[in-house]
C-alpha cells in the first residue's frame, strides 16, 4: 500500500516541487517568507484556474488553443461592466464564454474535426474579437470601482479571495470529475475512445463539457485576473496558453488524454510559479520567464512522451516489462537455490 | 521504380480537383482585385501591387515551408514566426562580430536547421506538433532575449541593405525570392522521392510506414524545411530594416496558416500544394491590403483571418466527408 502510493506520479511532483520550494527559500532570501507565499499563490490563481479547463479538455483526448483570447475577451467585458458590482461583471464575462465553448464543442464533436485546428481558427478569431470590442484601446476599472480591485487582493494569511477561488476550483472539478459520470465519460473518451464508443459512452456529451469547461474557467480567470489588475487590454494573456499546458504537463495531465488529475494540475501551476518567482527574485529580466516555461514544457513534453501511447512510451514500457521479468526470473533462480 | 509509381498514386486521384481549386483560387483573387479597383483606384496602381507581393513575399515563403508540415501530416508550427525573428537576431549578432555576411548567413540557416531538427525529433517520437511547437516558440522568444537583452540590433552593411531593399528589373529582392522559393518548393513535391513520401504520409501513415519509408526521417526533414524557410524571411525581413528586430513578427503563424489553408492543402495531410500556399499567401497579403486602404483597424483584421480559417477548415471538412460517403 505505501509502496504504490511512492509510485504514484503525483507524489513523483509533489516531491518535485518541495524540492524547487525548498531549494529557492535555502538560496534565495524572502523566497520562504509568507509574503512570497501569497504572492506565489496569487499569481498561481490565474493559470490555475486556466489550467483546470485546459486540463479538462487535456484529459479528453483534445486541446483548446482558445484559452487566451476567451480571458482576454471576458477580462474586457467583466471590467466595462464592473459599474454593475464585481458579481454581474464576472456572470456578463462567463454566460457568453460558455455559450462559445458550448457551440465549440458541438462542432468539434459533431463534425469530428481535429480541436487544434478548429480551436487554432477561434484563437486567432476570438483574440480579433478583443480588439474588436475594445477599438483597440486598453481599458480601465473606473477610479469609483477600484474597490474591486482591493477587495480581490486583501489577504487572508497566504491566501487571496482569487486564489481562494482556484483552489475552490480544482477541489470541485476534481470531485466531478472523478464521481460524476459525466467526469468519468471525459476519462473515457480520453483514454481509450474508440473503447468508449463500442461500450456506449456518449461522444459528444463529454466534448461539449470539457470546451464549456474550458472556456468558462478561462473567462472567469480572465475576468477576475482583469478586474483585480484594473485594467483590460486585447493583446492581454498572449502567454496564458503557452503557461496554462506546460502548468498541465508538469502536473502529470497526459496530452494523449485520459490521464491526470486536478489534483496534479494544482501541483504543476504551483512548480511552474516556484520556478517563476525564484527567477524574479533573483532579479531576471522578463525574456527569462519565457525561456524557463518554453524549457520546462519541452522537459514534460518529453517526460510525457515516455510516458504515453507513442512509439517510444510503448518501447520503454516494453523494456520495463522485459526488465521486471528478468529480475523476478533472477529472483526466483536465487529462491529455487 | 515501382515505388515511385506506388508513392505517386495517392496524389495523383485529387488532381483534377487540386486544379479547380487552384483555378477557383486564381478566380477568387482577380474578382477580388476587379472589385478592390473598383472601389479605390489607388488600390489598382502597379506600385500597390509591388507592395502587395512583397508583404506576400513575406508570409509567403514562410507558407511554402509550413505546407511541408501540413501535408505530412503534423498540422502546424506555432514556432515559425519565433524561428523568423531569432533568425534575424542570429544574423545580426554574428555580423556584430566581424564575420562577413556570407558566413554569418550560412551559420544562421545552419543554426535554423538545428532548431527545426530538434522540433521534428521531438514531433517524431509522437509528442503533439501544436504544443511542441508552442514550447519551442517560447524557447526561442526567451534565447532571443538573452542574447539582445530586448533591444532592435542595427546591421550596418551595404551588401546587407542593398539585398533588403534593391530592385531587380523594378522588382524587390523579396519576390524574386519568393518566386524562386515557389519553384524549388514546386519541384521538390513532385519531382522528388522526399516530395512524394511526405504527400504519402500525411495521406496515409500506416501504408507509408509499411512500405518501409523512416517516417521519423521525413518529419524531421519537413520540419527543418520550414525551419529554413522562416530562417530566409529572418534574413529578409532583417535586411530590409537593416536591424534585427525582437517584436512584430506575432501575427506571421497566423498569416501563414491561413494562407496554407486558403490554398486548400487538408489539414489531415496528403493533399495540396505548396504553389497553392504561395497563391492563398498572395490572397491574404491582397485582402489586408485592401482592407489597409480601406482603413480597417488591426482587430478587424484578426478577427477576419480567424473567422476565415474555422469557414474554411469547416468546410473543406464537411465537403471531404460528403465525398467520402
Amino acid at each position: 500500500m505505501i509502496k504504490s502510493l511512492f509510485h504514484h506520479p503525483v507524489i513523483h511532483r509533489v516531491a518535485l516541487a518541495a524540492v524547487i520550494y525548498l531549494s529557492f527559500s535555502l538560496t534565495i532570501t524572502n523566497f520562504g517568507s509568507a509574503g512570497n507565499a501569497y504572492a506565489i499563490l496569487e499569481s498561481c490563481a490565474l493559470i490555475g484556474i486556466v489550467a483546470a479547463g485546459l486540463g479538462v479538455t487535456m484529459l479528453a483526448g483534445e486541446l483548446d488553443l482558445s484559452v487566451g483570447s476567451v480571458a482576454a475577451c471576458a477580462g474586457i467585458i467583466a471590467v466595462s461592466f464592473s459599474h454593475y458590482g464585481v458579481i454581474i461583471a464576472v456572470v456578463a464575462a462567463i454566460v457568453p464564454a460558455v455559450l462559445f465553448g458550448v457551440v465549440q464543442g458541438i462542432a468539434i464533436a459533431r463534425l469530428q474535426i481535429s480541436s487544434l485546428v478548429f480551436t487554432l481558427g477561434t484563437f486567432i478569431g476570438v483574440r480579433g474579437l478583443a480588439y474588436v470590442l475594445t477599438n483597440e484601446r486598453t481599458i480601465t476599472l473606473a477610479l469609483s470601482d477600484l474597490s474591486i480591485s482591493t477587495g480581490l487582493r486583501a489577504r487572508y494569511l497566504i491566501f487571496s479571495p482569487f486564489s481562494l477561488l482556484m483552489i475552490a476550483t480544482l477541489i470541485f472539478l476534481g470531485l466531478v470529475l472523478r464521481y460524476t459520470r459525466l467526469g468519468r465519460e471525459v476519462y473515457a473518451i480520453g483514454g481509450a475512445r474508440k473503447e468508449s464508443r463500442a461500450a456506449g459512452v456518449s461522444q459528444i456529451r463529454p466534448l461539449i463539457f470539457s470546451f464549456a469547461v474550458s472556456a468558462g474557467l478561462a473567462a472567469l480567470a480572465g475576468a477576475l485576473a482583469s478586474l483585480r489588475g484594473g485594467s483590460a487590454t486585447p493583446v492581454g494573456y498572449e502567454t496564458l496558453l503557452l503557461a496554462a499546458v506546460t502548468a498541465a504537463l508538469v502536473g502529470g495531465v497526459s496530452v494523449y488524454g485520459g490521464r491526470g488529475s486536478m489534483a496534479g494540475v494544482f501541483i504543476g501551476v504551483v512548480t511552474l510559479q516556484f520556478l517563476l518567482a525564484g527567477l524574479q527574485l533573483l532579479g531576471a529580466a522578463n525574456w527569462a520567464a519565457n525561456l524557463t516555461t518554453g524549457a520546462v514544457l519541452l522537459i514534460f513534453l518529453a517526460v510525457d512522451i515516455a510516458n504515453g501511447d507513442s512509439p517510444v512510451g510503448i518501447a520503454m514500457q516494453r523494456l520495463k516489462v522485459r526488465w521486471q521479468a528478468r529480475r523476478r526470473g533472477h529472483s526466483n533462480s536465487i529462491a529455487r537455490l | 521504380m515501382s515505388a515511385t509509381n506506388t508513392v505517386s498514386t495517392p496524389s495523383q486521384n485529387p488532381k483534377t480537383s487540386s486544379f479547380t481549386q487552384f483555378f477557383l483560387l486564381l478566380l477568387g483573387l482577380i474578382v477580388l482585385v476587379a472589385v478592390g479597383g473598383l472601389f479605390n483606384p489607388v488600390f489598382l496602381t502597379g506600385e500597390n501591387g509591388l507592395a502587395i507581393l512583397r508583404a506576400a513575399a513575406m508570409s509567403g515563403i514562410v507558407a511554402l515551408g509550413a505546407t511541408f508540415i501540413t501535408l505530412s501530416g503534423r498540422f502546424f508550427s506555432l514556432a515559425l514566426g519565433s524561428t523568423v525573428m531569432f533568425s534575424g537576431v542570429t544574423l545580426a549578432v554574428l555580423m556584430s562580430l566581424g564575420l562577413p555576411f556570407s558566413i554569418a548567413v550560412l551559420l544562421t540557416f545552419a543554426i535554423a536547421t538545428v532548431v527545426g531538427a530538434v522540433q521534428g525529433v521531438i514531433i517524431a517520437m509522437g509528442a503533439n506538433p501544436i504544443i511542441t511547437t508552442l514550447g519551442a516558440s517560447a524557447l526561442l522568444a526567451g534565447l532571443a532575449g538573452l542574447t539582445t537583452n530586448g533591444v532592435n540590433i542595427p546591421i550596418e552593411s551595404e551588401l546587407v541593405a542593398w539585398i533588403g531593399n534593391a530592385r531587380l528589373i523594378g522588382v524587390p529582392t523579396q519576390t524574386w525570392a519568393f518566386v524562386v522559393a515557389i519553384g524549388i518548393a514546386w519541384w521538390v513535391i513532385n519531382k522528388t522521392r522526399f516530395g512524394h513520401e511526405t504527400v504519402l504520409l500525411g495521406a496515409n501513415s500506416a501504408s507509408t510506414r509499411a512500405s518501409g519509408i523512416s517516417v521519423a526521417r521525413v518529419t524531421v526533414s519537413v520540419f527543418i524545411i520550414a525551419s529554413i524557410s522562416a530562417a530566409v524571411v529572418g534574413v529578409l525581413a532583417a535586411a530590409q530594416f537593416s536591424k534585427a528586430r525582437v517584436m512584430g513578427f506575432d501575427g506571421l503563424d497566423f498569416d501563414v496558416v491561413a494562407a496554407v489553408l486558403i490554398g486548400g492543402t487538408a489539414i489531415q495531410g496528403g493533399r495540396g500544394s505548396p504553389v497553392q500556399s504561395a497563391l492563398g499567401a498572395v490572397v491574404i497579403a491582397t485582402i489586408q491590403n485592401y482592407m489597409l486602404l480601406l482603413s480597417w483597424s488591426q482587430g478587424v483584421r484578426t478577427l477576419v483571418t480567424g473567422a476565415f480559417i474555422v469557414l474554411i477548415v469547416v468546410g473543406f471538412h464537411i465537403a471531404g466527408r460528403r465525398k467520402g460517403a
